[in-house]
């Protein structure tokens, strides 16, 4: 195995986390899916991810205490990289505000799997 | 000769409305023929009977409270529209009149109301405010369905597009150049069906007012710049030239970025996805006095003089008449339009048949 890198992804669409496992796995990452926010804070600081995948349509919380909740938790221990997800492009107020503690925002619809991964090459 | 005119005018008026007349206690001492034909009563049924007998017993107590007080205690007109019953207990409705009549020393002598029968248009009234609700919710219904349809097509369009691409990247020996090449044009198409999808998905946010503006500073020029690549790819894909026109430099206009990309690429891509092989488009934008022109020109079109005034409606379908057999929906159009009358830019859309068609539209700076 060559450079392996830890990535969590949070999705609550199992047929979606998977096509995205089964792609990341294949590039060499680690993967550890989670169905919601919970899980995913329960889990960072053991599974210590290099980049976490979120998807924001999950009607869970408020969006930026999650966001401001992992990003306390990652900068104790690690430069995790915080990635929005998302299929939410109707406000570029809400994007400003969601980049003020993610590290890059995407849109589902926009990527392919080839281009997402080249993205994520740059984080890590 | 007082008399003789008086005559008249009671004549006209007992014609065209309802009158009765009660004294102070509210007891019938006339009708006119009018009343006894809507009412089904003979005038011998109703003299001497208190008004009160005609009263529908739907009407709320507290509306004869107002008539007495208006009538009585301020010795005023009163009207309302009220619902009276017939001899054999169906219903008419009459705009009503109700006034005291006064002697010079402003007693009440007796009352006299004059009534309008307006039974049919309170039944159409009623009618169309039924329909119009119906209406309403069908509507509401329509666009929720419109949206959760959308959504749910969304995911699984994903899915599928996702796995076709990862097929695509394969290595070169496990999918063949043929295999490759049918895998590209199912990407392509499903590529199209989720703009489809995403445009409904506007569509329905439109309708729900759920789409925001965002305006900024930035330079039109670099914009352009930026906007242009994606679109020359997919013009090359076509053997399809875009002729680029451009009047000023470094100009910084205050709009909605996102927006303004949408409208392009929507008209550009569009304009090259009906254009044929081989052939070019125009695309200039020009300064002139306050405004910034956007000028999108191709060289075939689709769209007939009679059908230009039909594009903007939703789900409206063009043939394509080059290949006959296919049909489009146009689902952006309505979406242009509707950022178009949202920011106060006019779009002017011209056509000649199976020769050019031309979509402008500026915008004020």
């Amino acid at each position: 195995m060559k450079n392996t890198k830890k990535i969590m992804i949070v999705e609550d669409d199992s047929s979606i986390s998977e096509m995205y496992k089964i792609k990341f796995e294949k590039e060499w990452f680690e993967v550890l899916v989670c169905e919601n926010w919970l899980q995913s804070l329960s889990k960072i600081v053991d599974f210590r991810p290099n980049i976490i995948l979120l998807d924001i349509m999950m009607p869970q919380m408020d969006w930026f205490e999650v966001l401001k909740a992992i990003k306390e938790l990652t900068t104790t221990f690690s430069k995790t990289k915080i990635i929005i997800f998302s299929n939410l492009n109707s406000s570029k107020d809400i994007e400003k505000w969601l980049l003020y503690w993610a590290d890059d925002y995407i849109l589902k619809a926009q990527v392919t799997p080839k281009e997402l991964i080249e993205k994520l090459q740059k984080y890590i | 000769m007082e008399k003789r005119l008086l005559n008249q005018y009671t004549t006209i008026i007992e014609k065209a409305n309802i009158v009765s007349k009660t004294d102070v206690r509210w007891i019938i001492i006339h009708v006119n023929d009018k009343f006894c034909e809507v009412s089904w009563y003979s005038r011998e049924e109703l003299i001497w009977k208190p008004h009160n007998y005609i009263r529908h017993p739907d009407m709320p107590k507290e509306l004869f409270k107002d008539l007495w007080n208006t009538i009585k205690v301020k010795k005023q007109i009163w009207q309302w529209i009220i619902k009276n019953k017939k001899k054999d207990w169906s219903s008419y409705w009459v705009q009503s009149f109700i006034s005291p009549i006064l002697d010079d020393k402003w007693n009440i002598i007796e009352f006299v109301s004059v009534r309008t029968d307006i039974t049919d248009l309170y039944i159409t009234k009623d009618k169309l405010e039924q329909s119009i609700f119906k209406l309403q919710e069908l509507d509401q219904k329509k666009s929720d369905f419109l949206n959760i349809a959308s959504h749910e097509l969304r995911t699984p369009m994903t899915i599928i597009k996702w796995y076709i691409s990862m097929l695509i990247d394969w290595d070169i020996w496990k999918v063949d150049k043929e295999a490759r090449l049918y895998l590209e044009k199912i990407f392509n198409n499903v590529k199209w069906l989720l703009n489809l999808i995403n445009d409904m998905l506007d569509i329905s946010k439109i309708e729900a007012w759920k789409i925001w503006f965002f305006y900024e500073y930035f330079n039109l020029n670099e914009f352009i710049d930026n906007l242009l690549p994606s679109l020359k790819t997919l013009a090359l894909e076509k053997k399809v030239e875009i002729v680029v026109n451009i009047n000023y430099n470094n100009l910084i206009i205050y709009s909605d970025k996102s927006k303004l990309s949408q409208l392009l690429n929507n008209i550009i891509s569009n304009a090259i996805k009906f254009t044929p092989n081989n052939w070019k488009i125009e695309f200039n934008s020009y300064l002139d006095e306050d405004k910034i022109y956007f000028n999108i020109k191709d060289n075939w079109i689709w769209i007939s003089k009679k059908d230009l005034s039909k594009i903007f409606e939703k789900f409206w379908q063009v043939r394509n008449s080059l290949t006959r057999d296919i049909w489009w929906t146009w689902l952006w159009l309505p979406i242009v339009l509707w950022i178009l009358k949202e920011m106060w830019w006019e779009l002017t859309v011209k056509s000649r048949l199976n020769k050019w068609s031309e979509f402008m539209f500026y915008l004020p700076l």
